[in-house]
């Protein structure tokens, strides 16, 4: 009993700290209409920065708290917003979620900068390990703060968004754009102050979670993807359900903890565990969770002027761009190191696994956070079957992943936007804790693989690689100039439209999902015969931030984006390992450089807000500017529209940009506010995914 | 038998209900009028039709079978085609891509008698967008866009075609020329269902006119009674001219 009554408590206390985590996400989510992916970093830094107050500098308990909650989390929140958030208009959905990766990235890369990862850190439970006594059972006084402070920010939360004008103003964002539009007051206090607040209930979760699991950057970051689940619970607007998702959360997995019994047997002796599942109940929960919600609604939402452009290539140049590739790796393998040449090898690998995102993302608009799953079961199919350099291996690693991507894709159909992408991202943690962790699968975390043909040299690797990379990219750039390349961009623009044009946009997803993971898969299995070995944690969930991150700052609707996103993320560690040790005007600049070479990533994604379009896009659009001056060429260019017109011409899809909460609402609009949130829950959701 | 005919349809949203029992038929080769002022309901009305929205009640039948339950592609495959009030072109393709796409759709199901291209051509030799076509559809005007909406539900070819607000934005010749292009297309056997604010248009052209006021039909007819409708005039023509409040 007092057995049962510890695990409730430990289930409460973790539902706690996931219900502050997930209001947070909330808050910003529903004035701001993006998915903070960095929320747990920020609660992460929130962490460190109260050990720095409270333990490094002795400052007390409470002013620490206050000091972090009132001063710290407000800054990053202000500066998330106006240096980050700002601009994301007229951009996809793909990369607002990339902006938000990216900041995570840059956030996890500042922390080990200002708290080196060689010292240790630890924080206290408040009072100590002083507790009650409940049904027999101790109840620490963390424990009963932490329940607390959850009440507390419920009952706050509530009395903000239903008390005061501001919480109505932030409430009635979510609806729609046009009530918003009943005001002319400034929009801009509200969205700043979503993100402080967000900021804040992060970094509180931070400071009352690090106690259990330690300040490890890592770690405490990724927790709040528990609370996700909460917060879609919620559908990402409700408060109250945010709580319940939390509490079944909580208690769901410290009850699993507690009384899951043994692995049985039979699985045993399978060498299969079944127990792994506990591990992934959040994840299994967001899942469940989002198949059960319903269908979002096929909305017309007006001409999307997208700022985004979808380059049509032609054959002909296409050709000559993977001749220069196919020839200047030739010629560069000749001159590489072999770990160099492993590097660029794993280049265009990722490269691969990129042009992957390319039909599926750029052109359908589909995000996925599941691609290096694919990419996995594609090296076990390898590991498996291709033993000896048999093709068949990689035959088996391209079916093998595009019917995972069947898999993936039935029940993520009904899924837009960010929820396709959590979909597929509780997918890939799933792969990884239940799948890829299996002994029958993977006797060890890594397993040998023969190369494709007995490509024993790494510089005849290479060069296959390039071959391959240029084959399908070849397909990509058929596809993008065929009937079905125009059918998914109609479908990414307006799947409203393609539906009443009978377009049936189930089997059009399909087939994209397939075709997307089935490049997945191959890429992965050239991936798994560069290292010669396919190791599980190459293919975990958190891998695919940064190939989604690297394949959106490449240029996510281009071949040429996916080459370069490809080659950066694995020149990220090339960089950083071939910085000689040196020291200028006595500073280590070794250290430097390797910070700076850590934080590009994230910096590289933060800037996709100003110029969406990729790197690739952006040079070639400064050396086409170059190119036209010197030519002298005057013909005016219809596309794209000038970037300082999009200001101009793009409707805010986000009624931040319309609304405040300056003038005062006459009774008469709040009256139409409240009949507006009288909606029920699919029509406000509909309207936030419209 | 009628081509379309939605029957006694409601909707709601939240406490709103914007339709009560709306019913209304199209048959072949008519035009027919749905007017009423901002708000009635028109645009629900074609998308309970269209199915992108779920009704409370009712049902919607297209040459006499029941779609209430189909999915908007199935509905649209029976041959239907719609065009939108804010305009829902694929902004990121091309006037002339815009048309094709939706040639190319009709292929997947239908028949495959005429060549996309060569259908494509002739809603654009029609329409006369030969200018604008190879335009990215997100820097047209409004006129300009209109016209493309319309092609690209044309090249479907449709049975019967849903237009909504589709006038607005174009000036007087345009108007007119716009006005000859629907009777044509009801002389070759389309049916119309037409909403639009240009009253002027709608009693010229229609031959059957609903009148939306408050979710509700307040009057059935032919223009020549709708024009001497009390209730219509009080709702929406007002007393003088036949302008719209
Ligand atoms: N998705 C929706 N959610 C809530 N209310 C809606 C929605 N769509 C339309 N309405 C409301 O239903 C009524 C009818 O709208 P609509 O059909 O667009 O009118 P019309 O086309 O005749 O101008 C209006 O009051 C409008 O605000
Ligand atoms: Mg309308």
């Amino acid at each position: 009993m007092d057995q049962f009554v510890t695990y409730t408590v430990f289930g409460v206390v973790l539902a706690a700290i996931y219900a502050i985590a997930a209001s947070g996400l909330v808050v910003t989510y529903t004035t701001s209409g993006i998915f903070n992916f960095a929320h747990g970093a920020v609660g992460m830094l929130g962490a460190f920065a109260y050990w720095q107050f409270h333990v490094k500098w002795g400052w007390p308990t409470l002013l620490s708290i206050a000091v972090v909650l009132l001063v710290i989390a407000p800054l990053i929140g202000v500066f998330v917003e106006r240096v980050v958030m700002r601009g994301l208009q007229g951009v996809s959905e793909v990369t607002k979620v990339v902006v938000t990766i990216a900041l995570l990235f840059t956030l996890i890369q500042v922390a080990p900068v200002i708290w080196s990862p060689k010292g240790s850190y630890s924080v206290q439970p408040f009072f100590g390990a002083a507790k009650i006594d409940l049904a027999g059972a101790g109840v620490t006084y963390h424990q009963l703060i932490v329940i607390g402070v959850a009440i507390v920010v419920a009952a706050g939360l509530r009395a903000l968004l239903y008390g005061t004008r501001l919480g109505i103003g932030m409430r009635a964002v979510v609806d729609n754009r046009m009530l918003a539009e009943l005001n002319g007051a400034r929009p801009d206090r509200m969205s700043a102050f979503s993100w402080i607040l967000g900021s804040a209930l992060a970094a509180l979760a931070g400071i009352l979670i690090a106690e259990r699991i330690g300040l490890e950057t890592v770690a405490l970051t990724f927790l709040v993807v528990n609370a996700y689940a909460a917060a879609v619970v919620g559908r990402l607007t409700s408060l109250t359900r945010t709580y319940v998702g939390a509490l079944l959360l909580g208690l769901g997995q410290a009850y699993a903890q507690g009384y899951l019994p043994d692995n049985p047997t039979w699985f045993a002796e399978r060498n299969l565990d079944i127990r792994s599942l506990s591990l992934a109940i959040p994840v299994i929960m967001l899942f469940v969770v989002l198949l059960l919600i319903p269908h979002a609604r096929l909305r017309a939402h007006g001409i999307v002027r997208s700022r985004e452009l979808i380059p049509r290539p032609t054959y002909r140049w296409s050709l000559v761009g993977f001749g220069v590739l196919i020839g200047v790796v030739s010629l560069l393998s000749g001159a590489l190191s072999g770990e160099d040449t492993l590097i660029w090898s794993q280049g265009l690998c990722f490269g691969i696994i990129m042009l992957s995102l390319v039909p599926l993302t750029g052109y359908g608009g589909q995000i996925s956070l599941a691609q290096m799953s694919f990419a996995g079961l594609g090296a076990y199919a390898i590991a498996t079957w291709g033993g000896g350099g048999n093709p068949l291996g990689v035959v088996l690693a391209v079916l093998l992943a595009a019917a995972a991507g069947i898999l993936v894709a039935l029940p993520a159909l009904r899924l837009r936007g960010i929820y396709l992408a959590l979909a597929t991202l509780a997918f890939a943690y799933v792969m990884e804790k239940v799948v890829f962790n299996q002994r029958a699968l993977f006797p060890t975390t890594s397993k040998p693989v023969d190369r494709l043909w007995g490509l024993e040299s790494n510089r005849a690797y290479l060069i296959f690689l390039a071959v391959v990379f240029s084959l399908v990219g070849f397909g990509i750039v058929w596809l993008r100039r065929s009937k079905f390349g125009r059918r998914l961009q109609a479908m990414k623009d307006s799947p409203a439209a393609c539906a009443t044009l009978g377009l049936n946009l189930t089997v059009t997803k399909l087939q994209v999902f397939i075709l997307s993971a089935g490049i997945a898969g191959l890429g992965g299995a050239l991936f798994a015969g560069a290292n010669r070995a396919a190791a599980t944690d190459s293919f975990s969930a958190v891998q695919n931030l940064p190939v989604l991150l690297m394949a959106v700052a490449g240029g996510i609707a281009m071949v040429s984006g996916a080459l370069t996103g490809g080659l950066l993320l694995a020149s990220f560690s090339l960089a950083t390992r071939s910085i000689p040790t040196l020291e200028l005007f006595g500073v280590d600049a070794k250290s430097f450089f390797e910070n700076l070479f850590r934080l590009a990533p994230g910096l590289i994604g933060i800037t996709l807000g100003r110029d969406p379009n990729g790197l690739v896009a952006m040079v070639s659009d400064k050396v086409k500017r170059l190119w036209e001056r010197r030519l002298q060429h005057r013909g005016t260019r219809d596309l794209p529209v000038p970037a300082t017109r999009w200001q101009q011409l793009v409707e805010p899809v986000w009624a931040v940009e319309s609304m405040g909460v300056d003038t005062p609402f006459v009774p008469e609009e709040i009256a139409r506010i409240d009949e507006r949130l009288a909606l029920d829950e699919e029509e406000v959701r509909a309207g936030v995914f419209a | 038998m009628s081509l379309l005919e939605v029957r006694e349809v409601s909707v709601r949203f939240g406490g709103h209900m914007a339709l009560q029992d709306v019913s209304l038929g199209v048959e072949p080769s008519k035009i027919v009028g749905l007017i009423g002022p901002n708000g009635a309901g028109k645009t629900t009305v074609f998308n309970v039709i269209t199915g992108l929205q779920e009704p409370l009640r009712g049902r919607v039948l297209i040459n006499g079978i029941d779609v209430t339950s189909f999915a908007p592609h199935d509905r649209a495959q029976r041959g239907m085609a719609r065009t939108f009030q804010r305009l829902e072109l694929f902004g990121s393709l091309t006037a002339r891509e815009n048309l094709m796409v939706a040639a190319e759709i009709r292929r997947t199901w239908g028949q495959h008698t005429i060549p996309a291209e060569e259908r494509v051509e002739s809603a654009i030799d029609l329409l006369g967008m030969h200018e604008f076509i190879d335009k990215r559809a997100d820097v047209l005007t409004t006129g300009q866009a209109r016209l493309v909406e319309l092609g690209r539900a044309l090249v479907t070819r449709p049975k019967v075609l849903l237009l909504d607000e589709p006038a607005s934005g174009l000036d007087a010749s345009e108007t007119e020329y716009f006005a000859g292009i629907l009777q044509g297309l009801a002389r070759a056997g389309m049916g119309i269902l037409l909403v639009e604010h240009d009253v002027p248009l709608v009693m010229k052209i229609c031959h059957d006119i609903y009148v939306l006021d408050f979710g509700k039909v307040i009057a059935h007819g032919i223009p020549e009674q709708i024009q001497q409708d009390q209730r219509v005039i009080d709702a929406y023509l007002g007393s003088g001219s036949g302008v719209p409040a």
